[in-house]
């Protein structure tokens, strides 16, 4: 079995890290989904900035009444994922609706930043593989419903860290884009941190080291490693600019930390 | 299906780091383009100067404006300030002052608070502004020189 197939298909003490990654999966959707950027806005001024609903499922944008049905329809089918016995059927609605629901807010704004699609697309890992459960794929497929959200966050790191080599160059280094934004809209903290001249370049070095060495800690198995490095990079990204990214923090205890996180031995 | 599920993950992670190469994003593939820019030392950004009902003013971000997540304020402001029809700019308008009266929204995502006029005071009305800032002297003297720049919008006068 080669390095690729390893990684992906004899992921370690899957039952029980796949269950902890189902349960903050599903916690985090229903907070985002509560206290998250979804608000009746988008149903008051969708008029005012397109000429007509632009989206597949426009109704929803027609009436608050329509969204919050479907907002808390969501809510209410993933609270009913937790239990096991309504699982499968439950988390595919919830999954469903999220994906209306995002995609609503996707097309009332398309702008280049979707940054929360990490929710759904694990949503729609999670609900394919629950069908599979009882099939002679169902090793493979719980190994892989750790793996695949591991393998995407190593690359969102990695494509973060790349997007700034790409646009700005060496120059991010110096620390302008962190200096600029704690200034305007960071944290008291933050502000009183950044006027020593060596935390910025500090801060942006650090930053930029860490994303693109996520990918390489978590094919090298350092899981544990990487959770922690990653909850300390946010933690000092929230003192910092006041951004908690606290969507894809909630699942690195079940994905990197907690049960016995990395391969399964080799077997000779 | 274990030719898929190793086929499946590479092309998606090959989809996604060509979005980071090419800047854009085609959802639900995201190029997570965070922060990616440096802004420029001396530039402009945008702010909205309130108008309170006891003659004071008071300078707040966008961000601090609007129930989605906080990157996005902006560009719901230009979409209406600078796309739409001047019916459309006051029907905001008055929407946007009537929110922060009756402190509709609490947060704006899960981290921003959204302003509230204080007790006893109403927004009257608002100027979309930008402020220009200068940043050349901030390594010698800690500090950012902001002046008034050009008004995008401003409510007329009660």
């Amino acid at each position: 079995m080669n390095f690729v197939e390893r990684f992906l298909f004899q992921q370690s003490d899957v039952e029980k890290r796949r269950e902890y990654f189902i349960i903050s999966l599903v916690i985090t959707i229903i907070i985002y989904l509560i206290c998250g950027p979804y608000s009746p806005l988008i149903v008051d001024v969708h008029l005012l900035m397109n000429d007509r609903s632009q989206t597949l499922f426009g109704f929803i944008l027609g009436d608050a009444f329509y969204y919050q049905i479907v907002r808390y329809a969501c809510v209410v089918m993933f609270a009913l994922a937790l239990h096991k016995k309504f699982r499968k059927i439950s988390f595919s609605a919830g999954t469903f609706l999220l994906f209306i629901f995002q995609y609503v807010h996707y097309a009332f704004l398309p702008e280049r930043w979707n940054f929360n699609t990490h929710l759904l697309i694990f949503s729609i890992l999670i609900s394919i593989t629950l069908y599979f459960e009882k099939s002679r794929h169902r090793e493979l497929l719980n190994s892989f419903s750790i793996s695949f959200p591991i393998l995407y966050i190593g690359t969102l790191y990695f494509q973060a860290g790349l997007s700034k080599i790409i646009q700005s160059g060496l120059q991010w280094l110096k620390g302008d884009t962190i200096l600029q934004n704690t200034y305007f809209t960071g944290t008291e903290i933050g502000r009183y941190l950044i006027s020593f001249d060596f935390v910025p370049p500090t801060m942006a070095t650090s930053t930029i080291l860490c994303e693109m060495a996520v990918l390489f800690l978590i094919l090298s198995s350092r899981y544990r490693l990487t959770g922690i490095l990653l909850i300390l990079l946010h933690c000092g990204i929230f003192v910092f600019m006041k951004i908690s990214f606290w969507n894809l923090i909630a699942l690195y205890p079940a994905l990197f930390i907690l049960g016995k996180p990395g391969l399964e031995p080799r077997q000779h | 299906m274990r030719r898929f599920l190793i086929i499946f993950p590479a092309i998606f992670v090959l989809v996604q780091i060509s979005l980071t190469i090419a800047d854009k994003a085609i959802w639900p593939f995201s190029n997570y383009s965070m922060f990616n820019r440096i802004p420029p030392k001396k530039g402009a950004r945008p702010f909205l100067v309130l108008r309170l009902s006891d003659g004071t003013t008071e300078t707040v971000s966008t961000h601090e404006t609007l129930p989605i997540e906080f990157f996005k304020t902006f560009s719901v402001y230009k979409r209406i300030f600078q796309q739409s029809s001047e019916d459309k700019k006051e029907v905001f308008a008055d929407w946007l002052i009537k929110t922060m009266n009756e402190e509709k929204w609490g947060y704006g995502d899960e981290v921003h608070k959204l302003y509230n006029p204080p007790a006893g005071v109403i927004v009257r009305g608002f100027e979309l502004q930008l402020m220009n800032y200068d940043f050349s002297e901030w390594s010698n003297t800690k500090k950012v020189l902001i002046s008034p720049g050009s008004i995008i919008y401003q409510t007329r006068s009660p």
